[in-house]
């Protein structure tokens, strides 16, 4: 078989039109491709507002845990001395904080 | 009106032009290779139906890239129409129509009776063909690609398509002599 017979029948297939897709189709892809592309970005939107959440939360509870750990260790970590200690760490830990303090001291009488 | 709402007003504006944007270029990707996409697709899939679920489903996916990024949106969209029109041909279970009221490559409607004639025998003799040797001829014939762009949609080696384009056009050409 050699080339002309070949581009001759190449020629002779694209001479006959072929099959288009319907009309409304493009723009039910275009609805349907938009409709997905928001759905997207609403889903993008909450998940980004959900981590940022719960980032702040941690950051709470760490800033809460470290704080309450300092001050802990400022009043002796709870633990029974014998002889009256000074008081300068109460009072640096009472500046610091004197709701925690507070709640701190409050554990101690009650354990 | 306070900045607030005007920067707010503006960031909508900007979100609505950005999709806008994107919905055109999709259009416009659309209005270029729907119709070679659609090809390929009823080729391998023998029906208009499928077809055209297919191409719903190609145009979808391209709308979640990053359109930007396609480098060959012509060689992006051939393949992953023929994936999925493979993917389709290995789910379907029932047998292809041999009805010629499902015949669809060729669109008859404007053609005389002789051309008319001439369609319903190529695409009879189209369907004869397996897959991999139909996609090859519409590939070649109808996109105008050379054997290695052909090579590289359909993943295999330059030889292989160029024996396969030659079967079928023996096998066809041999069909409509008959």
């Amino acid at each position: 078989m050699n080339h002309n017979e070949d581009s001759e029948f190449e020629e002779r297939l694209r001479s006959l039109p072929t099959a288009k897709p319907p009309q409304g189709l493009r723009e039910r892809i275009l609805e349907q491709a938009t409709g997905a592309r928001r759905s997207r970005v609403k889903w993008k939107g909450g998940l980004a507002f959900a981590l940022c959440l719960l980032a702040l939360l941690a950051l709470d509870l760490g800033v809460e845990r470290v704080q309450s750990a300092r001050l802990s260790r400022l009043i002796g970590d709870g633990r029974r001395i014998g002889a009256p200690a000074s008081n300068r760490g109460f009072l640096i830990a009472f500046g610091e904080n004197k709701t925690l303090m507070m709640s701190l001291l409050q554990k101690e009488e009650t354990r | 009106m306070p900045t607030e709402a005007l920067s707010f007003a503006q960031e909508r504006a900007e979100t609505d032009m950005v999709k806008a944007g994107a919905c055109l270029a999709l259009g416009e990707l659309y209005d270029e290779h729907a119709e070679a996409v659609y090809r390929l697709l009823l080729v391998i899939l023998s029906s208009a139906a499928d077809a055209q679920d297919a191409l719903g489903e190609v145009f979808l996916e391209v709308a979640r890239q990053d359109l930007g990024r396609i480098r060959n949106p012509r060689a992006y969209l051939l393949t992953s129409a023929r994936h999925r029109a493979i993917s389709m041909l290995r789910h379907r279970r029932r047998e292809l129509p041999t009805d010629p009221a499902h015949e669809c490559f060729f669109d008859t409607t404007s053609l005389g009776a002789d051309q008319a004639l001439l369609a319903q025998r190529i695409e009879a003799a189209l369907r004869e063909l397996p897959p991999e040797q139909r996609e090859v001829v519409v590939l070649k014939v109808y996109e105008g690609l050379t054997f290695a762009e052909i090579a590289k949609i359909t993943r295999t080696r330059p030889n292989t398509v160029a024996s396969r384009y030659r079967y079928a056009v023996e096998k066809l050409r041999r069909w409509l002599q008959e």
